[in-house]
């Protein structure tokens, strides 16, 4: 392996090889920073463009972009509190109280490290377990997929909602709305109305972009409209010495980083689950972790770390079922399937007996990318900075104009511009009610893989008690129904216990 | 005073959200799924759009009873926070401000639709920043048309991606 990879190296580390990566990283920094827009807008009108490259060239390029975006979506998410993308969601927790205690560079450079270690840590995964991958995830059959997905909407629900049943409830009308189109088994109309924009189901693009990042301009907007001028909480000043990241703060998220990096590498290897799950799966294990978790959402530095080292790291693990076996793990990696067909490469089982010189010089060109994002990120953070500058009205105005052009463009529709705005009025009613907005996203968005593995199941075993059965899905059911008594029944016990002792001190307290 | 808009609110989503499953379960699934009443062992299109339903009726009623329980005053409230730190309110201000967003949106695609990419998106910008606080009148307007025109610029002349035209102009 060792010896492909230097040949690898050998066939990567040519002037065009790093010039296309360094402008995928810098293309990619540029439309994660748009909300909204993100790195699957420039992979859909980038990927034409490889067309006249080698084929080396272009899936660098095209990683490079992949790469850049996730970093990129950090930068509004820190600066605006409006994410670039849903996996750079729990980034802004931290990121954006951060920015407003005057530090904005410090976070944005947080987050630029903690995603190049994400990214690295998955490509080497990523190199070392392409191959054997392929035999393990050969026994995860619809049973586990389907305990997974459970699993998954279970612990997204209580990590990020404050009480579990709103997060499924939300995270069930995300499964709902993501079953509206045609039918995948059968290919009959599900809820269409009649509507042809409706036939190939809600749009992601429309959903993420109003739910996540229009809403919340709108909150912000409504909320500078409302309140008086001097009452306005404004952010500390920028002080230049306070930007710097020490070795001894770097030093102490490491744990929190590796963490971070496995969590993602290990969603990335499963075809489906996304980065977004990876982002919060590694943001709670962070805050289980820390000593300070009540710090958490208040600017924390380990929970930027946490969040970006996640969600890059899946990027790389995410190759590992679209190598292995041609299945991609989320919409970049399904891009870049299409790209190597163009190429003339099919992924598959047989990709690495086929093309080895070819994966092994894209593996090496994925290690130069993660030097070249280094590298192009810092440098580009002073200049991010400096929006910071510019008067909120300006920006918040135009992201919504960014908006509506992010789902125009791919579309050209303007049904899909209307039902972004249903989804910012929705994702307005959720931000001021308690719901969890990524709850719905992750049903919306995990909810065609938990069908067809469901109804597989059903098939094949004739019951759904195959769940408790199946020797690799049974400890996902296990974990599932503890989370459920956990957050469902133990925590808010625990804090009603807690609000009545509290409540029955202070009438003594009145009464004395 | 907000606790208590929240715990409304909770309420009421809880109510809807469950009645909204309920007509999911018996009027839209049998009406709008094609396939979703023959008998295959369940396993009809009609499938999972039915457990999701019937999740959301039963979520949504344990929501509603718990936030009813909380309104009695029989179980203290859960103090809730947001997911990403706004403040938890829902009253007439919430209200007032979700007829804006509708008829802002409305009158957005509209004017998309009629009059293409430009002039909309220009007024939308400067009526959206003179309406939250930033009153430099050359500079909002500078950026109210200059934004816009080039992006449109951008878009169609280095990538090749058509906007919504004005029917007069074409680019």
């Amino acid at each position: 392996m060792v010896e492909q990879l230097i040949e690898g190296f050998v066939a990567a580390f040519t002037l065009w090889n790093l010039l296309f990566i360094t402008l995928g990283v810098a293309i990619g920094i540029l439309f994660g920073v748009m909300p909204g827009v993100g790195g699957i807008t420039a992979l859909t009108l980038l990927i034409p463009v490889t067309f006249y490259m080698e084929p080396i060239t272009a899936i660098a390029f095209l990683i490079g972009i992949t790469k850049g975006s996730t970093s990129g979506g950090a930068i509004p998410a820190i600066l605006l509190n409006a994410p670039g993308s849903s996996e750079n969601v729990a980034t802004a927790r931290d990121g954006y109280p951060l920015a407003q205690k005057g530090k904005p560079e410090k976070a944005m450079r947080m987050a630029l490290y903690s995603s190049v270690t994400g990214d690295f840590a998955s490509d080497v995964v990523l190199i070392l377990l392409a191959a054997p991958f392929a035999a393990i995830a050969l026994k995860f059959g619809p049973a586990e997929i389907t305990a997974v997905g459970l699993l998954a909407f279970t612990l997204i629900a209580g990590l990020s909602s404050d009480t579990l049943a709103k997060g499924l409830l939300a995270a069930a009308f995300g499964v709902f709305l993501s079953t509206v189109g045609l039918d995948r088994a059968e290919g009959t109309q599900r809820m269409t109305f009649g509507v042809i924009d409706l036939y190939d189901g809600i749009s992601l693009n429309a959903l993420a972009i109003g739910l996540l990042a229009l809403s919340s301009v709108f909150s912000q907007l409504f909320d500078s409209w409302r309140t008086p001028a001097d009452q306005l909480i404004k952010p500390k000043p920028y002080n230049k010495a306070d930007q710097n990241l020490t070795w001894a703060e770097f030093r102490a998220c490491i744990p929190t980083l590796f963490r971070s990096a496995y969590i993602g590498t290990f969603v990335g290897m499963l075809p489906g689950l996304g980065v977004t799950l990876a982002a919060f799966l590694g943001y709670g294990a962070a805050k289980r972790a820390s000593k300070e978790p009540e710090e958490f959402g208040k600017g924390k530095l380990e929970g930027i770390a946490a969040t970006e080292a996640a969600n890059s790291a899946v990027t790389g693990a995410n190759l590992i079922p679209t190598i292995a076996l041609g299945i991609p793990g989320n919409i970049a990696a399904a891009l870049l399937i299409g790209a190597f067909l163009i190429h003339g490469v099919t992924p598959g089982p047989f990709m690495m007996q086929q093309h080895g010189a070819l994966i092994y010089g894209i593996f090496a060109s994925m290690l130069m990318a993660n030097a070249v994002h280094l590298i192009v990120g810092r440098a580009g953070i002073p200049i991010w900075v400096l929006s910071l500058r510019v008067p909120k009205p300006i920006i918040l105005s135009c992201v919504v104009v960014l908006c509506v052009v992010g789902v125009y463009v791919p579309s050209s529709s303007f049904f899909e511009i209307g039902l972004m705005f249903a989804f910012a009025l929705l994702g307005f009613f959720m931000r001021k009610t308690g719901y969890s907005l990524v709850c719905l996203f992750i049903g919306f968005l995990l909810g065609p893989l938990l069908e067809h593995s469901l109804r597989q199941t059903i098939i094949l075993y004739d019951n759904a008690f195959v769940l408790f059965t199946r020797p690799f899905a049974l400890p996902f059911t296990l974990l599932t129904l503890f989370f459920i008594w956990r957050f469902g029944i133990y925590h808010p016990a625990r804090r009603r216990k807690e609000r009545a002792a509290e409540a029955d001190l202070n009438s003594r307290d009145i009464k004395k | 005073m907000k606790a208590d808009s929240v715990t409304k609110s909770t309420f009421a989503s809880g109510v809807v959200l469950a009645a909204f499953g309920a007509a999911a379960i018996f009027w839209i699934i049998p009406t709008y799924v094609t396939g979703a009443n023959s008998d295959r062992g369940g396993l009809t299109p009609g499938f999972m759009p039915r457990v999701a339903a019937w999740c959301m009726v039963v979520i949504g009623c344990v929501v509603a009873m718990n936030a009813f329980r909380v309104i009695l005053g029989k179980i203290p409230a859960i103090a809730e926070e947001s997911e990403e730190n706004e403040i938890l309110a829902f009253g007439r201000n919430e209200v007032t401000d979700s007829i804006i967003i509708m008829l802002l949106s409305a009158a957005y695609v509209f004017g998309l639709i009629k009059l293409g990419f430009l002039v909309p998106s220009a007024i939308i910008i400067g009526a959206v920043m003179y309406c939250t606080g930033y009153r430099k009148i050359i500079p909002l307007v500078a950026i109210s048309i200059g934004f816009p025109a080039l992006l449109e610029f951008l878009l169609w002349n280095v990538l090749n991606v058509p906007l919504p035209e004005f029917p007069l102009i074409n680019f």
